[in-house]
């Protein structure tokens, strides 16, 4: 098997994951939208909520924030200021961007590590006006940096193996 | 402090994201603390914080309003209202490219959307009337500016979340200015379209004037609504933005019936997208910021600056001569929660409003969006246009030209920006 073949696959499968987590920020983006009108409705026309939906939207954003980011790094939809690349030769840029992709995952596994003691603490928290626990928009980060040490890590393979330009 | 700002900068420079650049440097920041020991598990839990805000379901409220808008022909709309109503003057096109601008501003909040909607639809027309593209290019890079000045605004918000003030005065303070901003860029492309003998527009009968204005009605009411509900306190400002959505959602899908319920999918998903990368900048600040409060950084400046003026006035005229420079390089958004979290205690310390002060700082960053060498909104219209970037920047300085004259009128007159919060 060449490595054109597995990243042919890992290509596919991309845009299977793609095309899940497009569905789910979508649904999320809904979400906020009905949670915020429908507060809208509560205040000014018949009661619909006995809990607080303030924290439910807090909880959505933070699911939204960090699985929207990393989508939004496959769709290279990100912020950048790409002076260097401009006046740097391609060999040295493909070793600058290795470096960087090293260093992000060097702060993700730390991220994803430190997420999980997050976790544990914020089960034993509770999200007032709520039945959920601090876990839930915890694991929405650690959902997020995990979908995202993959896709840098595939990044720089194939970077390193046919010296294609970043993303 | 110096390792922060420098590791920060270097990453910058080497292309990384700019929220990663944040994070990667507070984790720096956090191994080499030498008063004491931090936990790195800081980092996840304060950016889960940074971005636990309910007002900040604005931004993606209001990114997806201006996405229903472009995609259900509200846009093009208004930009029609704006060509019947405008005098056919010479170079008339380009104002009505300020007028659809602001019309979109009232709505969208987004400078980069309202380009890309208002240069997709003018430019093509423009250039087959015999405008030059370079020009067309920099009076709709020039228009959309004013988007994120206008409420709804979504720097607007993000200031307000970082100063922790009112959302509604925010987008209240950006108003004046911003049809300031609007009226001197009509002025600008009237006394440029007679000089450079730009085409006339063609005679428009006022039966045509009225249908095309039955036609805006729906569009147009929805910055009413807004704007309307903010000053009157009819709904909270977050409640606005969900509004915004479902009036754009019901005129695109049922009185336009430009928009399929087939689309929808894509254009949430997109939103989110968008949403997320702004949110992941303000989750990524918080760690950043922290570092920055613990350094006391803000008071070293606040007396760096005291030994210059103590006087408010000379003071925001030297932050503002900073952030110009800071604009040159950064968007603002970056701009914003890098260097916001120094500058808003000195702001305070001064006894500053802080809606006047954040009313400045917008405005000023705006300002980055059409100044060379890193103009997002340069880059947007060049693009769009297929415009060489240099043509674009040179046309644009005129316009640039009147921005920064705003703005000094802002920071000379506060109640430019606070008059309209008055009683708020």
């Amino acid at each position: 098997m060449t490595f054109e073949s597995i990243d042919r696959r890992v290509a596919t499968l991309a845009r299977i994951v793609g095309s899940v987590l497009d569905i789910f920020i979508g649904l999320l983006v809904v979400g906020l939208l009905l949670l915020v009108f429908s507060q809208f409705i509560d205040r000014n026309f018949f009661v619909l909520w006995r809990q607080s939906p303030e924290e439910y939207v807090k909880i959505g954003l933070v699911w939204l924030c960090f699985v929207g980011l990393a989508r939004a790094f496959m769709t290279d939809e990100i912020i950048r200021i790409m002076i260097l690349h401009e006046v740097l030769p391609p060999r040295i840029l493909t070793i600058l961007d290795t470096l960087v992709d090293l260093l992000m995952l060097a702060v993700l596994v730390i991220l994803a590590v430190k997420s999980v003691t997050m976790i544990q603490v914020a089960q034993y928290q509770m999200i007032l006006g709520t039945n959920l626990t601090l876990a839930v928009p915890a694991y929405g980060v650690l959902a997020g940096v995990l979908l995202l040490i993959p896709l840098i890590a595939w990044r720089m393979v194939r970077r390193i193996v046919l010296g294609a330009p970043r993303p | 402090m110096s390792l922060l700002f420098l590791s920060f900068l270097l990453l910058l420079l080497l292309g990384t994201e700019v929220g990663f650049a944040m994070v990667i440097a507070a984790w720096f920041g956090i191994e080499f603390k030498t008063d004491r020991f931090v936990d790195l598990v800081m980092l996840p839990t304060s950016m889960l914080s940074g971005v636990s805000f309910y007002a900040l379901v604005q931004i993606t409220l209001f990114i997806l309003a201006g996405e229903i808008m472009n995609r259900g022909g509200i846009t093009r709309r208004l930009i029609d209202f704006a060509g019947v109503w405008v005098g056919r003057g010479p170079g008339s096109l380009g104002q009505v490219s300020v007028g659809a601008n602001v019309m979109m501003a009232g709505i969208s909040g987004s400078a980069v959307a309202d380009a890309t909607a208002i240069g997709k639809a003018m430019i093509p027309e423009m250039r087959v009337k015999g405008y030059p593209v370079s020009y067309s290019g920099a009076v709709i890079a020039a228009g959309a500016l004013i988007g994120p000045i206008i409420p709804p605004s979504i720097p607007m918000v993000v200031y307000a979340q970082m100063a922790n003030t009112s959302v509604a005065k925010m987008f209240m303070s950006g108003l004046l200015p911003g049809l300031l901003l609007a009226a001197g860029f009509m002025v600008i492309s009237a006394l440029i379209g007679r000089a450079r003998g730009f085409p006339v527009g063609p005679k428009v009968d006022w039966r045509t004037r009225l249908k095309v204005s039955a036609s805006a009605v729906w569009a147009l009411l929805l910055p009413i609504i807004i704007l309307l509900g903010i000053r009157l306190g009819l709904m909270t400002d977050t409640e606005i933005s969900s509004v915004a959505v479902v009036y754009a959602l019901f005129v695109s899908m049922f009185v336009y019936r430009s928009l399929k319920l087939s689309e929808l999918p894509e254009l949430f998903a997109s939103a989110g997208r968008s949403s997320a990368v702004i949110l992941f900048l303000l989750a990524a600040a918080a760690p950043f910021s922290w570092l920055v409060a613990e350094s006391q950084i803000a008071d070293r400046v606040v007396d760096m600056i005291h030994t210059i003026s103590t006087d408010p006035v000379m003071v925001l005229v030297i932050i503002n001569i900073l952030l110009l420079l800071v604009g040159l390089v950064l968007e603002p958004l970056p701009a914003m929660v890098i260097f916001l979290p120094a500058l808003i205690p000195i702001g305070i310390d001064l006894g500053i409003d802080p809606i006047h002060f954040g009313c400045v700082v917008v405005i000023n960053l705006m300002i980055g969006l059409i100044t060379p060498p890193v103009g997002l909104l340069l880059f947007v219209v060049s693009s769009i246009g297929k415009i060489p970037f240099i043509a674009v920047a040179r046309e644009v300085m005129p316009f640039l030209a009147w921005s920064i004259v705003v703005l000094f009128l802002v920071v000379v007159f506060p109640p430019l920006a606070l008059w309209l919060t008055l009683g708020m």
